[in-house]
């Protein structure tokens, strides 16, 4: 059962335990040679048409450096390169061969299954945009006239003087960008979510105006880059869109 | 994430390629199917550096920043020169270069650092288990 050549070697010893990538239903689409977390070879589980993509762990030594992190994600991106992926959570190990065949690939072989064909000719796409800080403070200086005296009153004190009027100013300033960024997120999605399939809107502040991950269909995803050059050009005095994708679609495991 | 970085030409959309730490970050940590997992490896390090950038937002540090930055601006100096005016130099004049916000910098100072595993704060993300 485990995939041909590229099975990890002695994973069954007794410090060792099972590090897991991701689900696929093609094991073929595994490329060969690939290096994992601790440049340890990748292999695959398969089960019921579905291959859990592993590497060895080494338990005394378990990845928690950021080029773990990277090289994780840089198997992750060779996958999703090959075919439709499930990503596993970072950091989630079994511990044995025989575990991940039983207790992820039989015990959840339908959700798997379901997801797969769910996530399939799919792509995931990471959106943000924030303001122009100078652009959108400018304009609550300009809106305000409350905003405009406070700033008279505290831009040429010393630095702990005036804290009260300081911590004012900063706090409607504050009220403001949540205001406007409620207007200006509600504007960009209503402009890309009729281009997508799912999406997820995380949380944000600051001048952080929106931080979503929108599941694209891969037919439409030129033009949906358009899409987001279009947008990205129509605000872009106010704005910068930034876009980071496709990626494997790690929002989109619990279901559409 | 081998992609290039790319941009149509004159295009103003950003496109980075997701190499660095920060952004791996972003995309992955925290995402992904959770399984019943015979150990789970915590990341102490880069955990945090999500979780300290969510306490940031809305303290009255960021309000100060705001304040200060509010303060910066250059509206109505050198010489009366009429908001619109100055608006539009700013949009000309990089105005892109100071637009890092606070989570930003939070993350900035905290990927700066090394892999040391840093003091832990709770959380209902906080995961156990590098000796389980």
């Amino acid at each position: 059962m485990i995939g041909q050549s590229q099975a990890p070697v002695g994973i069954e010893s007794q410090d060792t335990a099972a590090w897991i990538y991701a689900v696929v239903d093609d094991p073929a689409a595994v490329p060969a040679g690939l290096l994992g977390v601790g440049h340890g070879p990748v292999g695959t589980v398969e089960h019921g048409g579905l291959a859990a993509v592993v590497g060895r762990l080494d338990l005394d030594r378990p990845p928690k450096h950021r080029a773990d992190l990277v090289a994780h994600s840089k198997v992750l991106e060779e996958l999703r390169n090959h075919g439709t992926v499930v990503p596993v959570q970072f950091g989630s190990v079994m511990e044995d061969l025989d575990s991940v065949r039983s207790n992820l690939l039989e015990d959840r072989g339908d959700e798997l299954r379901a997801l797969l064909d769910q996530l399939r000719g799919r792509f995931q796409y990471n959106l943000r945009a924030r303001y122009v800080e100078e652009q959108v403070l400018s304009e609550i200086v300009r809106d305000d006239p409350e905003v405009s005296e406070l700033r008279r009153l505290t831009r040429d004190v010393p630095d702990e003087a005036a804290y009260g009027e300081k911590v004012r100013l900063g706090e409607l300033v504050n009220h403001h960008l949540e205001a406007r960024r409620e207007v200006d997120a509600g504007f960009l999605l209503d402009s890309v979510l009729p281009h997508t399939v799912a999406h997820v809107v995380k949380r944000t502040g600051g001048t952080n105006v929106l931080d979503a991950a929108l599941l694209v269909e891969e037919s439409r995803a030129e033009e949906f880059v358009d899409l987001l050059e279009d947008l990205a050009e129509g605000v872009h005095e106010r704005m910068r869109l930034q876009v980071v994708g496709p990626v494997a679609a790690f929002d989109f495991t619990g279901g559409l | 994430m081998t992609t290039q970085s790319q941009r149509r030409a004159g295009g103003y959309l950003e496109r980075p390629a997701p190499s660095g730490l920060a952004d791996v970050v972003e995309v992955i940590l925290d995402k992904g199917l959770v399984i019943d997992a015979y150990v789970r490896v915590s990341l102490v390090g880069i955990e945090l550096l999500t979780i300290d950038a969510r306490i940031v937002i809305a303290s009255v540090d960021t309000y100060l920043r705001f304040a200060e930055a509010t303060n910066r601006l250059d509206l109505y100096e050198k010489g009366g020169q009429s908001l619109t005016e100055a608006v539009g130099d700013l949009q000309e004049g990089g105005a892109a270069k100071k637009t890092s916000g606070v989570v930003k910098g939070a993350k900035k100072a905290l990927t700066g650092g090394d892999d040391k595993p840093r003091a832990r704060k709770s959380s209902s993300r906080q995961r156990e288990s590098e000796d389980a």
